[in-house]
C-alpha cells in the first residue's frame, strides 16, 4: 500500500477482515509499504519476501502485488491486480520508464518474479474476468473469480425512481461524464442527469459545467463536484432512475454497479467499460451501448420513457448480484477453501 | 541499441582514443551512440578530439538523467586518473552499466576523489571493503606511495567494480580480485588501439643522433616507467654509453626530470627529456627511435597503449614479463624477467648498442600481432554481448547490491547468515 | 502533516507497546495531521532470522510519508527524511540481556557478529534520527552505555486521563494493574496481616497466568483475610479500573526494579490519590515525596502494613496526600500535548 492513499484497494481488505472477523476468525491485517519507483523495485521485493508467516498464521490471504511475496505455506491470492506499468500498461503512456534494453529486462524479471511467488500459492483468486485474463495472459496463471461485494454496513435507502440518470464516482475524465453531458444535450425527453463526486485534478469539474452551459443543457444537469457520504450516494441512487458507470476499460465492475443493484436500478454503461460487462447485459438489466453521445442519448431516453422495463431491468440487476454470487459468504467460502 | 558512453574525451586521453574506435564501430552496427565526459573539468573545445561533437558534460546533471533515461546499454570507460575519470566515479554507482576497466589498480581514482570534497565517502568505500582496520588516508602522503604501499594486495578497484553490470579487462593481471568484487560477467578482451604509423615523420626539434642509436621511453613518465633503470643500464657498459642517446617523451613532473637530469649527468648518458607533446610531435620521436623501452614496474595498466603503439610502429619493444605484457607473444617483444629487471635490461641494451640484437623479424611479427590482435570490431560485439548477458541478472544485482551495501554498512563482512536466505529471494527471478 | 507511526508486529500479540502505538496516532490525529500506524512482522526467534529481517526492513520504502516515528528495533531501520524516534526499549537481546547471560544470541554460532551488526546498525539509524527519545531514564542511560547515543527522555502519557478524576473514598487501598509474581500483590495481602483491622484492600487486575489467582486465595485464606482483602480478577474495562481508582482512599503499586512510572502510579495520582510503594520499585518511586504524597515503605510485610496502617488511620491527611499527588503529577507534565509538542516538532 502506499501510506495514507485510502480508497477503493483499502477498503477491501478492511471489509474483508471484518467479515472474517465477524464469522468468528481471528485476523491480523498486514499492510505493507511500497512505493512504485522502478529502482527500488527489486530490493523492496526482497523485503516482503522476508515476511514469513509460517507458523504464526494458518492462512495467510494476500490481496496487492507484492503481497503475495511473503511466505507461508498456505498462501491464498485474491489478485486485483498487477503492477500494470511492467504488464499491460507497458505498450502505454502510463509505463513509468523509457523502454529500453534495460527497463525490458527489469519488467521481465519481475514477471518471472511474480509468476514464481503467485504459483506458490494454494488457490488464486481474481476480482473478475478481465484480470482473470490478464493473470492467464502474461503469468500462465489460471484463477477463479472471486467477485468483490459491497460492505456489510452498506445501507441501501429506499425511494421511488426518480428522472435522472445517476453517476456518482470521482469525476475524471476516465470516468467520462463528459459524454452523458454531451448525450443529454441530444435527448429528446425530460430525462436528467446527476454527476456527483469529487474532481481528482480540479478543472475537470468546472469543464463539466461549462460543456453543460455550452451545450444548454445547465438546467438538466447537476454536478456536485465534492466528496459524497455513502448515505448521500445510497439516497442519490435510491431516487434515480438509473445510474450511470462507463468508465473506460476498468478492470471490475465498480462499487457503483452494485450499489445500483442493492438499489434495484439499472446500469447504463458502454462496450468499451471493461469489467462491468460481467455484470451488466444490455436489454436485461441495464444498457450496454456505443460509447457515443447518439447511443448513449437514445438509451437514455428509453429509461425514460419505458419506465416499467426499467425497473424490471433493476430488479434483474439485483438478481445477478445473487446469480453471480456476489456475496461475502461466497468470498470467504472461497478464500478458505 | 541506444549506447551512452562515459568517457574522457580530451585529445591526451589514450583511453578517449580507444573510445573513438569502438563507437565507430557500434555506429558502423547500427547503434546509437551518445557520450558524457568524464573529465573533471570540462575540456576547451580545442583540447576536445574532433570527433566528440555534441557531448554532454558529466556535471549536466538533467542532461545526463535524461541520456540514461533512454540507453539501452551504459558504457564506462574507467580508468586511475580522477582528473579524466571523475565523472565515472560519480556517475556509476548509479547508472551501472558495463565498465571497461583500463587500469587495474584504482588508489589514484580513489585519492582524486577523496581530494575533491569527497573524503567521507572515499573513507567509508575504504572501510566497507578493506575493514576498519586501514585509515589509508592518515598515514599517506603521495598517491604514489599508497600505491608502493599496497600494490598487489589492495587494488583499491573494487569500490567502483562492485557497482558495474559486467566488466571488461584488457588482460589477466589482478583478475581475481575483480572476479570476487562483481557478482556480473567479467571477460579479458584485447585493447583497441591504431596509431597511424608514418615512419618518414620527423620534426626539426629532434637534434641529430650524431651516429647514435635512440632509446625512446614514451608516455606520463613517472615512477614506474622506471626511466632510472635505463639509466643506469645504459650507463654500466662505456660503449653503450657512447653508442645510446635515451629520450623521455611525455608528461614529467619537475622534480623528476632534475633527479633523472642530474642522474644521466652523473652516469654520462646522454638524455634528453622532452616533455608533453602533441601527436604529430610523437610520431615524429616514434619515427626516430630505433628502439622502445617500455618498463612497467609495478605494473598497474589493464593493457598498455604505448607498448601496442611500439608494436604497431614495428619497433624493437622491451617490457617487463609482468600483467598484460605477459600475455604478448615471447618471440613479437623482449621480456624481461622481474627479478632480474637491471641485468636484463643491460644485456639487451648492450646487445642493442653493439649491433648483435636480433630483432627485425621480431618487430615485424610484433607488428602483425598488434594489427590483428588490438581492435575495435570485436570489441564491439562483445560489449554488446556482455551487456545484454548482464541484463538477464537485473534483479538479482539489485538485490545483492543493495544487500551488500547495508551490511557494509553494518560491518559484516561474511555474509553467509543471509546467503540461504538471500538464494531464496533470487530464485524468484530465475 | 503525514505522520508513520511505526512498530513491529507478531500476529496476534497485543500489549502495552501497541496500545501506546495506537494510542499515539489517534491523539496525532485529533492535533489535526494525518497519521497512519504501521505494523511490520518481526520475528525474532530464531536468531539467525534476524539480520535477514533488518536488511529486509532497511530495503522498505516509504512514499508520501512527511514524518517517520519509530518505537522499536527492528523497525526504526526504515529509512526516511526525517525520522525520530521514541523508543520504549532498545533490543535487549543484543546488549543487556546478553550481558547477563540470557539472551539467545548466546546459543547461536554466529551470536557475536550479529551483536556488532546490531550495534553498528542501530548507531547508523540513531545518527539519522532527528530526534531520539526513550520512555524512561534506564532505557535513556543504557542507550549510553551501549550506544554512546544522548536522548531525551519522554514518558508515556496516559491514555485516558479523563477517566481518572478522583471523587469521594469508600476507606479501601486499592492495588490495580496486571497480576503477576514481579508485581507483587502477595506481598500486599502478607502486609495486611501485619496492618490494622482497618485497613482494606481492592486487588483487580488480569492475572498474568492461571497460577496466580490461586497463589493469592490461598494467601488469603491462610491469613484469615477474606473479610478485609477483595479480590477482583479479570481483564477489567477502563472506566472499572478508573471507578477502582476514583473510589480509593489511596494507591498501592509495589512492582519490583520497573523502569517506567507504571500506568498504575500515573492513574493513583491522576484520580488525586496517595501512593504506597517500596524502596527497591524503581521508577515509580520517581512519582513519590514520603510524608507529603505517599510513603515509600520497606519491601517488608510489617513495613508496608505499617503503611498501609498509616493511611488508613488518618483519612483526611491521606486526601490531602492525594491532592498532593496529584499536583506532583501535574506538575511532570506528562502529557498528550507536551508529547505531541516533542516527537511532532
Amino acid at each position: 500500500m502506499i501510506p495514507f492513499v485510502g480508497g477503493g484497494a483499502r477498503n477491501i481488505v478492511d471489509w474483508l477482515a471484518d467479515e472474517l472477523v465477524a464469522r468468528g476468525h481471528e485476523v491480523e491485517k498486514v499492510m505493507l509499504p511500497f512505493s512504485d519507483e522502478p529502482n527500488d523495485l527489486f530490493p523492496q521485493l526482497a523485503a516482503f519476501r522476508s515476511i514469513d508467516l509460517t507458523d504464526a498464521v494458518d492462512l495467510a490471504i494476500c490481496i496487492r502485488p507484492p503481497a503475495y511475496f511473503v511466505k507461508h505455506p498456505r498462501k491464498v491470492v485474491w489478485f486485483i491486480h498487477h503492477l500494470r506499468t511492467y504488464y499491460d500498461l507497458w505498450e502505454s503512456e502510463f509505463r513509468l520508464m523509457q523502454d529500453t534494453a534495460i527497463a525490458r529486462s527489469r519488467r521481465d524479471a519481475l514477471r518471472r518474479a511474480d509468476t514464481a511467488a503467485l504459483g506458490e500459492a494454494s488457490r488464486i483468486f481474481v476480482n473478475s474476468q478481465v484480470v482473470g485474463d490478464r493473470l492467464a495472459r502474461f503469468n500462465g496463471i489460471e484463477s477463479t473469480v472471486l467477485y468483490p461485494p459491497l460492505p456489510a454496513d452498506y445501507a441501501a435507502s429506499s425511494k421511488p425512481a426518480g428522472d435522472s440518470i445517476t453517476y456518482v464516482s470521482r469525476l475524471d475524465l476516465t470516468k467520462r461524464q463528459h459524454l452523458l453531458v454531451e448525450a443529454l444535450a441530444l435527448t429528446t425527453t425530460e430525462v436528467r442527469l446527476v454527476l456527483a463526486g469529487k474532481a481528482a485534478g480540479g478543472g475537470y469539474g468546472v469543464y463539466l459545467k461549462e460543456h453543460a452551459a455550452n451545450l444548454g443543457v445547465s438546467e438538466r444537469v447537476t454536478v456536485d463536484d465534492r466528496w459524497v457520504s455513502d448515505e448521500e450516494k445510497s439516497d442519490l441512487i435510491a431516487g434515480s432512475l438509473a445510474v450511470a458507470y462507463l468508465p473506460v476499460d476498468e478492470d471490475s465492475y465498480g462499487y457503483p454497479s452494485l450499489e445500483a443493484a442493492r438499489a434495484q436500478r439499472p446500469v447504463l454503461t458502454t462496450t468499451d467499460s471493461g469489467g462491468v460487462l460481467e455484470l451488466v447485459r444490455d436489454g436485461v438489466n441495464g444498457r450496454v451501448v456505443e460509447p457515443t453521445a447518439e447511443a448513449l442519448a437514445a438509451a437514455m431516453d428509453e429509461l425514460f420513457t419505458n419506465r416499467e422495463q426499467t425497473a424490471l431491468m433493476g430488479r434483474a440487476l439485483a438478481d445477478s448480484t445473487v446469480e453471480l454470487g456476489i456475496s461475502w459468504d461466497t468470498v470467504i467460502e472461497g478464500l478458505l477453501s | 541499441m541506444k549506447i551512452l558512453v562515459f568517457t574522457p574525451v580530451g585529445k591526451q586521453s589514450a583511453i578517449a582514443k580507444v573510445t573513438r574506435m569502438v563507437i565507430d564501430e557500434l555506429v558502423a552496427a547500427g547503434h546509437e551512440v551518445d557520450v558524457v565526459s568524464t573529465q573533471k573539468t570540462r575540456p576547451a573545445d580545442r583540447d576536445v578530439r574532433p570527433e566528440f561533437t555534441g557531448f554532454v558534460d558529466w556535471q549536466e546533471i538533467p542532461e545526463v538523467n535524461m541520456l540514461r533515461a533512454h540507453a539501452d546499454l551504459i558504457w564506462h570507460q574507467v580508468g586511475n586518473n580522477y582528473d579524466f575519470h571523475a565523472g565515472n566515479v560519480r556517475w556509476l554507482p548509479e547508472t551501472r552499466g558495463v565498465v571497461s576497466l583500463h587500469d587495474y589498480y584504482l588508489g589514484g581514482l580513489l585519492w582524486g576523489w577523496a581530494a575533491d570534497n569527497h573524503r567521507d565517502q572515499a573513507v567509508d568505500a575504504v572501510n566497507v571493503w578493506y575493514g576498519r582496520s586501514i585509515d589509508w588516508l592518515r598515514d599517506i602522503g603521495l598517491p604514489h606511495k599508497l600505491q608502493a604501499a599496497t600494490w598487489p594486495k589492495y587494488t583499491y578497484s573494487e569500490w567502483l567494480v562492485s557497482a558495474a553490470d559486467a566488466v571488461i579487462v584488457h588482460s589477466d593481471l589482478a583478475l581475481s580480485k575483480v572476479l570476487a568484487a562483481t557478482g556480473g560477467p567479467v571477460e579479458v578482451l584485447p585493447l583497441p588501439y591504431e596509431a597511424p604509423v608514418d615512419h618518414s615523420a620527423t620534426d626539426p626539434d629532434i637534434g641529430e643522433k650524431y651516429g647514435r642509436k635512440t632509446v625512446l621511453t614514451f608516455g606520463g613518465i613517472n615512477e614506474n616507467k622506471a626511466a632510472d633503470v635505463v639509466i643506469r643500464a645504459i650507463a654500466a657498459n662505456p660503449a653503450t654509453r657512447d653508442a645510446l642517446e635515451y629520450r623521455l617523451v611525455g608528461s614529467i613532473a619537475e622534480d623528476m626530470r632534475s633527479n633523472l637530469t642530474s642522474l644521466a649527468d652523473i652516469m654520462g648518458v646522454r638524455l634528453t627529456i622532452v616533455g608533453q607533446v602533441t601527436d604529430e610531435r610523437l610520431s615524429a620521436e616514434l619515427a626516430n627511435a630505433d628502439l622502445v623501452c617500455c618498463l612497467r614496474i609495478p605494473s598497474l595498466e589493464s593493457a598498455s597503449a604505448t607498448a601496442i603503439e611500439s608494436m604497431l610502429w614495428s619497433k624493437p619493444t622491451i617490457v617487463a614479463n609482468t600483467g598484460f605484457y605477459s600475455s604478448l607473444p615471447d618471440d613479437a617483444v623482449f621480456k624481461v624477467s622481474l627479478d632480474h629487471v637491471a641485468d636484463e635490461v643491460e644485456v639487451l641494451l648492450d646487445a642493442f648498442a653493439a649491433g648483435t640484437l636480433e630483432s627485425a623479424e621480431r618487430s615485424e611479427r610484433a607488428r602483425r600481432y598488434a594489427e590483428s590482435t588490438f581492435v575495435a570490431g570485436s570489441y564491439a560485439q562483445r560489449l554488446v554481448a556482455l551487456a545484454e548477458t548482464s541484463y538477464l541478472h537485473l534483479a538479482e544485482s539489485d538485490i545483492v547490491r543493495r544487500y551488500t551495501e547495508y551490511l557494509g554498512e553494518w560491518g559484516v563482512s561474511d555474509s553467509t547468515t543471509v546467503g540461504p536466505e538471500l538464494d531464496d529471494i533470487l530464485a524468484l527471478f530465475r | 502533516m503525514k505522520v508513520l507511526v511505526a512498530n513491529n508486529m507478531a500476529p496476534f500479540m497485543w500489549g502495552g507497546a501497541e496500545e501506546l502505538a495506537v494510542t499515539l496516532v489517534d491523539r496525532i490525529r485529533r492535533r489535526g495531521h494525518e497519521a497512519e500506524l504501521l505494523r511490520l512482522p518481526f520475528r525474532w526467534d530464531p536468531v539467525e532470522d534476524i539480520l535477514g529481517q533488518m536488511l529486509a526492513i532497511r530495503s522498505l520504502e516509504l512514499p508520501n510519508t512527511d514524518r517517520l516515528i519509530a518505537l522499536k528495533f527492528p523497525v526504526y531501520l526504515l529509512r526516511h527524511e526525517h525520522k525520530s524516534m521514541w523508543l520504549l526499549h532498545q533490543f535487549r537481546q543484543a546488549y543487556d540481556l546478553y550481558d547477563a547471560g540470557m539472551s539467545p544470541m548466546h546459543d547461536s554460532v554466529r551470536g557475536d557478529e550479529l551483536r556488532e551488526a546490531i550495534a553498528r546498525a542501530d548507531g547508523q539509524s540513531f545518527h539519522e534520527a532527528h530526534a531520539v527519545y526513550t520512555n524512561s531514564p534506564t532505557t535513556s542511560d543504557r542507550l549510553w552505555h551501549y550506544n554512546e547515543v544522548p536522548s531525551d527522555v519522554l514518558r508515556p502519557p496516559l491514555n485516558d486521563p479523563e477517566l481518572f478524576g478522583g471523587g469521594r473514598s469508600d476507606g479501601y487501598i486499592f492495588a490495580g494493574g496486571r497480576v503477576t509474581g514481579a508485581k507483587r500483590q502477595l506481598l500486599l495481602i502478607e502486609a495486611m496481616a501485619h496492618a490494622s483491622s482497618k485497613v482494606k484492600l481492592v486487588i483487580a487486575g488480569p492475572p498474568e497466568s492461571y497460577r496466580d489467582p490461586a497463589a493469592l486465595k490461598k494467601k488469603i485464606e491462610e491469613l484469615g483475610l477474606q473479610d478485609r482483602v477483595h479480590l477482583d480478577l479479570r481483564l477489567l474495562s477502563r472506566r472499572e479500573v478508573g471507578e477502582y481508582a476514583n473510589r480509593s482512599l489511596a494507591c498501592a503499586y509495589i512492582p519490583f526494579d520497573e523502569d517506567s512510572l507504571g500506568y498504575v502510579a500515573m492513574e493513583a495520582a491522576e484520580a488525586g490519590k496517595a501512593i504506597i510503594t517500596t524502596t527497591d520499585s524503581g521508577g515509580v518511586r520517581g512519582m513519590v515525596q514520603p510524608g507529603n504524597n505517599g510513603w515509600i515503605a520497606d519491601p517488608t510485610p510489617q513495613s508496608l502494613g505499617a503503611a498501609m496502617s498509616a493511611a488508613t488511620a488518618s483519612p483526611a491527611k491521606t486526601r490531602k496526600m492525594g491532592q498532593a499527588s496529584r499536583e506532583y503529577w501535574r506538575g511532570m507534565n506528562i502529557t498528550w500535548d507536551y508529547t505531541l509538542d516533542r516527537l511532532l516538532s
